[in-house]
């Protein structure tokens, strides 16, 4: 087998090049505890079972993946040393770093093997979904060294790979023989990462400390972290404020709170940790009057997407240009722009839902639809209701239902029980894990997955081409070539490209710069 | 009286069991689904939601279901929590206790100052005290808790620091024994402040109605005319005579002390039942709800029954009702 050994030298240039804070950063200072603030109680500590991002947050400050993902998009070290990928893109042999468990157990081949087989291609929902079928085998050669082969080359497969992604190793002398999801051990996880479990206060906080026989010299340089469950939206910044609180990552942070962490010398943002997001409007393309695509086009030609931008976001992201976040600059395609397609002109909007047949009737409206997304987010309200203006201006009645999410999947993914729906996916970095699922046959009713009923031979050949091409440059090709059409065709607007914002007290730092959790190891308070 | 208790022990446990079997329909009747709260946000294999499905038994048809809980129930389990992973009887438990540990004492100063409150209004009443306490009360009585927790928050805990946010204990240091008592007292103050100004109010207006009523009793008059001081005839002939109302009021809000302060300990994240049961919805954790909803309503059962038997206890009127009923 021939190994390609660029992928080591890449990765030992960047762990290189990649210091404990960026430039601007004041030098690190041991010591302290970090307060991070999470919605809901969180179900395990044990991001290998479930895609929730409050487990994903706090479970990756204990466990770890073999890789992590830098702020350009590559991997990086992190329980593998070194890793070399065969020239055809089907075996990626990994050299493990020597290492032990919190329990003092050494850290092994064999923990990657059973934790590829048995958790992560079983119970993670990213990884069982994009590996769990590609995965032919994980064979350990050594004590130190596993070999993943595939069925198929995999262009994002090191991106998986992450614990945040789903790729978190757990110990298999902890779970071998056990069901994961019920095994106390994912709520008192035993991992390899930089802080280690000590205490989990049922409805009020876990609290973690430092690992001091953590792999990395030197890390992490906080005594401990606690994660704190504050369901109230509204408390988070408030307890920010009152010295209670150190960090909300951006699932928990209310856009609404910009101006008062703005306005607080104490406190900051900061462009959150993980890729991109989008937030799309479904069109149901499976029933009148939304299977047509030139009504979907004139429609959208109208939806503010400037004052989405601005008004539900907070002027945070960037306005959507396009099905793919220009932020993954890779895969989008930068010569196509939503302005320029679909320029707003009311009255050609009007003339051509005359020509389409939607003749206005006598109280001035040509028909009724409705846009339902979850109600306790509150940019989605704001960007249903500037949809229901612009719509209401051509006639278009716009009936807008916020919904309890457990009421809104079945509607939107089982029943298709709607006009338009709203919601946000994240992107991953890589249109093969968050941006194919929108649009491709295979995920049309599967929760947060292909909502509109959008079905193009084409459009899958293509995202199934971008998947598998080993070359980036190719899997661009197919990328750009697949988003020229579905832009055209627009089963789905895409409302805003959205980066998110932490907030942090202003003297926390080291936690930002790569993709993933959030780098709690890196992290330190400044003097 | 042993009659009428085992008759009224009788009609609760009925009132539990129907409440269960309507419990547990309702919530299943519900749409939602736990698994997708379980899987989290992407497009999860369809196995893999067949598997988690078949661990949480959700494979199976209702009435097996009903009949598996209905069994469980009885010998005292209440089931998994499919969002907590834990046992639903022990968590409910735990989560009960940081509930009641917030209830309680609100409850007993809303009931010791509402009393000494409508005993004073009472006696001066229409003055500007009773009027003035009567505003207070009642404009407390009026404001949402969850908007009141948020404004004493501003004041107390961002604007002036006295007193922290949010939570039951502080984190970023650990105190102990007495520090961590007066740790746990700081963090009550500004729930306690919004239990209590909600409840003072009830126990306010029952017992000044009641205070005032009975003062217009003979029995008082006869008192006066013997000379009796007016301080003794309130606080050794009025009060006890006013305080059946009150009690059953007391009764009521004990029943209802598990699921009263759902708000507040949103406000607050307080970790008790009420966090547990609005976390529970969203995620549709059947175990965990039906299990709330079983505790409730044995307290709300429970809360009544001793109502009426310290209301008889207290009032020998009461007694001799019960007796009358001897002979039906």
């Amino acid at each position: 087998m021939k190994l390609r050994p660029w992928a080591l030298s890449l990765s030992t240039l960047l762990l290189s090049t990649a210091g404990p804070a960026l430039a601007q950063d004041p030098d690190p200072t041991y010591g302290g505890t970090a307060i991070v603030v999470v919605g809901d109680e969180l179900t395990s500590l044990n991001p290998a079972i479930t895609s929730g991002s409050g487990e994903g947050v706090v479970g990756c400050m204990v466990l770890e993946g073999l890789v992590e993902i830098d702020g350009e998009g590559n991997p990086v070290p992190a329980l593998a040393k070194s890793w070399t990928i065969s020239d055809d893109g089907l075996s990626y042999t990994f050299e493990l770093r020597e290492t032990s468990w919190h329990d003092g157990e050494p850290f092994t081949a064999d923990d990657v093997v059973y934790a590829f087989t048995n958790v992560n291609s079983k119970y993670a929902p990213l990884f069982s979904a994009q590996l769990g079928k590609r995965i032919e085998s994980v064979v350990a050669d050594g004590p130190h060294a596993v070999t993943v082969n595939l069925s198929e080359p995999f262009g994002p497969f090191m991106r998986i790979l992450t614990c945040w992604n789903g790729g978190a190793i757990t110990p298999k002398h902890v779970f071998e023989g056990t069901d994961p999801n019920t095994n106390p051990a994912s709520s008192e996880m035993i991992g390899t990462g930089p802080f280690k479990f000590e205490t989990w206060n049922t409805g009020d906080s876990i609290r973690l400390v430092k690992n001091e026989a953590y792999w990395k010299e030197g890390r992490p340089y906080l005594d401990g972290v606690v994660a704190r469950f504050m369901p109230n939206a509204a408390s988070r910044v408030q307890a920010m404020l009152a010295g209670e609180a150190d960090f909300i990552q951006k699932y928990y942070f209310p856009v609404s709170d910009l101006p008062a962490v703005e306005a607080s010398p104490a406190l900051k943002t900061m462009p959150a940790s993980q890729a991109p997001n989008n937030l799309l409007g479904f069109f149901n393309v499976t029933k009148p009057p939304f299977d047509n695509k030139e009504l979907r086009q004139a429609l959208f030609s109208l939806v503010d997407r400037d004052f989405i931008f601005k008004a539900g976001f907070g002027g945070q992201g960037m306005k959507a240009t396009g099905p793919i976040p220009k932020q993954v600059s890779w895969a989008s395609n930068p010569d196509l722009s939503y302005d320029e397609m679909y320029p707003a002109d009311v009255d050609a909007v009007n003339a051509k839902l005359d020509e389409l047949g939607f003749a206005r009737g006598s109280d001035g409206t040509r028909f009724e639809t409705s846009i339902i997304f979850e109600a306790a987010v509150p940019e989605r309200l704001k960007a249903a209701t500037a949809i229901q203006a612009a719509w209401q201006e051509v006639g278009v009645k716009v009936n807008v239902e916020p919904l309890e999410r457990a009421l809104l999947l079945p509607r939107a993914y089982t029943d298709g029980d709607f006009g338009v729906l709203i919601i946000s996916y994240g992107t991953y970095g890589d249109p093969a894990l968050g941006i194919a699922r929108v649009y491709i046959t295979s995920s049309i009713g599967k929760n947060y997955g292909n909502a509109s009923g959008y079905s193009n031979p084409q459009v899958d050949e293509l995202f199934a081409q971008g998947a598998t091409l080993a070359e980036t440059s190719a899997r661009s090709a197919a990328y750009r070539e697949a988003e020229k059409i579905i832009a055209e065709e627009l089963p789905v607007m895409t409302l805003h490209e959205n980066k998110g914002i932490d907030a942090a007290v202003a003297n926390l730092y080291g936690i930002w710069g790569y993709e993933g959790a959030g780098r709690f190891g890196e992290a330190y308070f400044a003097e | 009286m042993r009659k009428y208790f085992f008759r009224r022990l009788f009609w609760g446990l009925v009132t539990i069991v129907v409440i269960v079997t309507v419990n547990f329909l309702i919530l299943k009747l519900v749409p939602g689904d736990p698994v997708t709260a379980l899987i989290g946000e992407y497009p999860a294999p369809d196995e893999y939601i067949a598997q988690v499905r078949v661990e949480f038994g959700l494979d199976e048809p209702l009435t097996v279901q009903f009949a598996n809980y209905v069994t469980n129930l009885v010998q005292g389990d209440f089931g998994y929590s499919f969002a907590n992973r834990k046992a639903v009887l022990p968590l409910i438990l735990e989560r009960a206790q940081y509930t009641l540990q917030l209830i309680l004492p609100g409850i007993a100063i809303a009931f010791l100052l509402g009393v000494f409150l409508a005993v004073v209004t009472a006696v001066r009443r229409s003055g500007v005290l009773d009027t003035t306490v009567s505003s207070i009360v009642m404009f407390g009585y009026s404001m949402p808790s969850f908007w009141l927790g948020q404004v004493l928050v501003l004041i107390f805990a961002v604007g002036l620091s006295w007193l922290p946010a949010a939570g039951i204990r502080s984190v970023r240091v650990q105190p102990t024994g007495v520090a961590g008592a007066l740790d746990l007292a700081a963090h009550m103050i500004l729930p306690l402040i919004c239990v209590v100004s909600f409840k003072i109010a009830i126990v306010l207006r029952v017992a000044r109605a009641s205070v005032v009523g009975v003062m217009h009793d003979d029995f008082v008059t006869t008192a006066r005319a013997k000379g009796v001081s007016e301080r003794a005839i309130m606080w050794k002939h009025v009060l006890p005579n006013a305080m059946v109302p009150v009690i059953v009021v007391l009764g009521y809000n004990l029943g209802h002390a598990l699921t009263s302060s759902i708000l507040v300990e949103t406000v607050f994240a307080w970790p008790g039942l009420g966090t547990l049961f609005v976390k529970s919805i969203a995620s549709r954790d059947y175990p965990v709800l039906q299990g709330i909803l079983v505790l409730a309503t044995v307290m709300v059962v429970a809360g009544n029954l001793l109502a009426d038997f310290v209301a008889a206890l207290v009032d020998p009127r009461v007694r001799k009702s019960m007796g009358a009923r001897r002979g039906e």
